[in-house]
């Protein structure tokens, strides 16, 4: 892997793939839902879709990548908003050209403003009000943090009426204040060369100035207090259980004993979980957990669907007696079944141009660019002390925020 | 500063080679070997004809595949799991109308001592009834989940519609389908349908001529017949049965959205018509850049996503237009998207959008080709479609011969909105 920084401050990264005959083009600028005021909140992701409604020199920005046999496509989180271009090899610059026109040279505009909105707000209902759980990340992140933090709310926003409102200004203010060299990493994998990737990062990204100064940000993440389950209803025809707990942000040694952690307690169909409470007792149908991490934040998510009959407490006791379980007899667990199953995992995150770069522009974001060389080596290092300690540490019964979920007709 | 106004030269991708996805035979085998790659990683898959085609009841080839591992006279379902995950190994299934595969995916350095064990274990699933009750309480849930949702139904609907409802293509698993799954059809249907005389090989990624040995020695070792050539070619393939268009609902009073569908079946397609469908389909909803995309998405803001597709169907195809939106729209949408077909057949696609697809579509189809485990995919999609290898190397040239009024002829003919079944579901 290759890194340079340009004057204005922005980060490359460059990673060749000579069996590849596709370039990619990875952006990753450090923005996200924690960036927002709780009166904006779903802003950076509506700003997202208007990254595309035009630039400058280029009025649609679809057009063009297609035309140059490229597609492309974009995702925001809490944390950050990912802009990546697949492109022949022999097209490459046309994908410099687009990025580089609307890092500065964006078409900002009341019509394409209208149109985004409407289109969010069918995103919002699409993915909120249309699918099991699609509230989920509303009802954990408000288990999790303070209102007053930006992490309590989700990336899609607490309710589409914030997004209906947002005017011209804010997706001004937004665009001078985040979408700038220094605050963005730009990747590159694929068939391109060391020399071409310097060359052309420098010609198409070298010239775009900074809009402002922008300081190291503090972000409140203070965690909410504990408090009585969260009953909701929903889509769902089963009633469902969700544990959670705050945990460190991916740079924290300890976030990787928990992923292992996880790992080990729901990682596959024979581990604890589904083994217990699905095939043997019969009480889930599904009953699975994972670590979220993230540059400044992580969360793990333990939860069952419960089969007919049982109820929220039951399911509450029983996942925390697997859990406790679990960690009880960490120490004696084989480490190097897990390690196994992640290092094939690992291997198969790499195979594909589009995947390196977006790995690459998440550990250059944490500030471990390194880590995309060492992850094996990392995953190797984690002993079955650290994840029991870990687990100890971070997940418990006591700390533990609750969600239940029944179905609407209950 | 750099004049941004001059956008640099682009090459149209018209000609590439594509990596061979045929199969050769070897040592009265059929076998894909993929591009060799250095990446940690090897490939192996197992093709079989059957899949749905053979079956005699709803669910029996996947559920058959699923509990493939259940447990058998030596092992449990859970200590087989165990063993899978010390190596590390992902172990899947996959099931479709005219074939079943199984996939492995692993580090070279676990095959010695994962294949042989997992090639005869696969070979003694006998489907525990404890499992498999198991099995059906986690699928049903499942599916109760799904049926929450209108793209569901609205699929569902249509395709009940187009096909009928009790043929084939129409037919669709309910809850008392997996309530009647037994071990006996499960074990007929891997008896029948899964020994390894009857696989076709597929390998990618990381390999040596060791490891194409051990295969098929393994498979040797574990099969209780020859090769058998019979076994080649897919055989009793169910008859397509079509209806006469219609229009259906399903009321799902607790949704904020309209799941619309529209769908007709393509049959009987010649090699460049293919390719001209696939291109009009490109221009109508197969890209960001399409027609329906930009119109109902980008210009009226009335969804987050429509598209159109064109997906296998046994011998023919079906032609598909999805999309979701609030129940206000739902009149304004469907008008929209008929006007869009109805352009299409009224006047030949202009000369720089027609281009604008072109390119995309031969900058797709060579871009499927990256990747160390590409050439497999479409070596048994070339399979199980019946379909010549050859045929890969002309879709360029076929591709940017297309004409305005080629296209518009196919439209004419395949893109008639009274031909198209129409299911919606939600808030209806």
């Amino acid at each position: 892997m290759n890194h340079w920084t340009l004057a204005n401050g922005l980060q490359v990264y460059h990673i060749q793939d000579p069996d590849s005959t596709q370039v990619v083009l990875n952006l990753l600028y450090k923005v996200g839902a924690r960036d927002e005021s709780p009166e904006r909140t779903g802003f950076a992701h509506l700003f997202e879709h208007l990254m595309f409604a035009g630039s400058a020199n280029v009025p649609s920005f679809d057009k063009e990548i297609e035309g140059a046999g490229g597609q492309n496509n974009a995702f925001t989180n809490n944390e950050f908003t990912n802009y990546y271009i697949l492109v022949p090899a022999e097209n490459a610059e046309t994908a410099f050209w687009l990025e580089s026109d609307r890092m500065r040279g964006l078409n900002i505009n009341p019509d394409s403003l209208q149109v985004q909105q409407g289109v969010v707000v069918e995103e919002f209902k699409q993915r909120c009000f249309n699918a099991p759980f699609g509230q989920l990340w509303h009802h954990v992140r408000s288990l999790l943090y303070a209102p007053e933090s930006s992490y309590s709310w989700p990336t899609i926003g607490l309710n589409f009426e914030q997004i209906e409102t947002a005017s011209l200004d804010d997706v001004r203010a937004f665009y001078d204040r985040f979408y700038q060299p220094n605050n963005a990493i730009l990747s590159l994998a694929g068939a391109l060369d060391e020399h071409e990737a310097r060359r052309l990062s420098e010609k198409w990204f070298g010239d775009i100035a900074n809009t402002q100064t922008l300081g190291p940000r503090e972000y409140n993440t203070t965690t909410a207090p504990l408090q009585a389950p969260i009953e909701q209803q929903d889509l769902s025809p089963d009633k469902a259980v969700f544990l959670v707990w705050p945990t460190p942000s991916h740079a924290d040694p300890e976030s990787n004993a928990l992923d292992l952690f996880a790992e080990i307690l729901g990682g596959s169909d024979a581990s604890p979980l589904h083994e217990t409470l699905v095939k043997q007792e019969g009480i889930m149908s599904a009953a699975e957990c994972f670590c979220m991490k993230g540059l400044g934040e992580g969360f793990f998510v333990l939860y069952g669907i419960l089969a007919d009959g049982v109820s929220h407490r039951a399911g509450q006791e029983a996942l925390l007696r697997v859990l406790e379980e679990t960690i009880k007899t960490a120490v004696n667990e084989d480490l190097s079944s897990v390690k196994n199953r992640l290092l094939t995992q690992l291997l198969y995150e790499r195979i594909s141009p589009a995947q390196q770069a977006q790995k690459i522009a998440y550990y250059a974001a944490l500030d471990k660019p390194e880590w995309f060389d060492q992850e094996a080596e990392m995953l190797e290092s984690v002993t079955l002390v650290d994840c029991k300690t870990a687990a100890q540490s971070f997940i418990n019964a006591d700390s533990a925020r609750l969600l239940f979920y029944s179905p609407h007709h209950a | 500063m750099l004049d941004r106004s001059q956008k640099p030269t682009t090459q149209a991708v018209t000609r590439f080679t594509p990596p061979s996805c045929g199969f050769e035979q070897r040592n009265s085998r059929w076998l894909h070997l993929g591009p060799k790659r250095n990446i940690g990683l090897t490939r192996l898959e197992l093709l079989f004809p059957g899949g749905r085609a053979v079956q005699d009841q709803l669910l029996q080839a996947s559920a058959s595949l699923n509990l493939l591992l259940s447990g058998n006279a030596n092992f449990s379902e859970s200590q087989l799991l165990k063993k899978i995950d010390s190596w590390g190994l992902r172990f899947q299934t996959e099931v479709q109308n005219e074939s079943h595969s199984l996939v492995f995916v692993f580090r070279p350095e676990v095959a010695h001592e994962a294949l042989p064990f997992l090639l005869e274990q696969l070979q003694l699933g006998e489907f525990p009834e404890d499992r498999l009750n198991s099995y059906k309480q986690i699928q049903m849930a499942s599916l109760a989940r799904r049926q929450s949702t209108p793209s569901y139904w609205a699929n569902r609907q249509v395709f009940e519609s187009l096909y009928g409802k009790t043929s084939f293509l129409g037919k669709q698993a309910n809850a008392q389908d997996f309530q009647s799954l037994s071990q006996e059809p499960l074990l007929a249907y891997r008896t029948q349908n899964m020994g390894y005389e009857k696989a076709r090989i597929l390998v990618s990624g990381q390999y040596d001529h060791d490891f194409l040995n051990l295969v098929e020695v393994l498979l040797q070792k574990n099969s209780h017949k020859r090769l058998n050539d019979n076994y080649l070619h897919q055989e009793n393939t169910p008859p397509v049965e079509l209806q006469n268009p219609s229009e259906n609902s399903h009321s799902l009073p607790k949704s904020s959205q309209v799941s619309l569908v529209l769908a007709r079946h393509l049959d009987n397609l010649a090699f460049t018509d293919r390719i001209g469908l696939s291109l009009l389909n490109t221009v109508l909803g197969g890209y960001f850049g399409s027609r329906l995309m930009q119109d109902l998405r980008e210009s009226k803001g009335l969804t987050y996503g429509i598209g159109s597709r064109i997906s296998p169907a046994l011998s023919g195809y079906t032609w598909s237009i999805s999309s979701e939106m609030k129940a206000e729209s739902r009149e304004l949408a469907k008008a929209a998207i008929q006007e869009n077909m109805l352009a299409l057949i009224n006047k030949a696609i202009p000369e720089e959008e027609l281009n604008r697809a072109k390119a995309y579509f031969a900058g797709a189809s060579r871009a499927q080709f990256d990747g160390p485990f590409s050439s497999a995919a479409r070596a048994k999609q070339l399979w199980v479609r019946g379909q010549d290898e050859a045929e890969l190397g002309q879709t360029l040239d076929s591709l940017w011969s297309c004409q305005g009024q080629t296209l518009q002829a196919l439209a004419e003919q395949y893109l008639q909105p009274k031909d198209y079944h129409l299911a919606q579901a939600g808030a209806l």
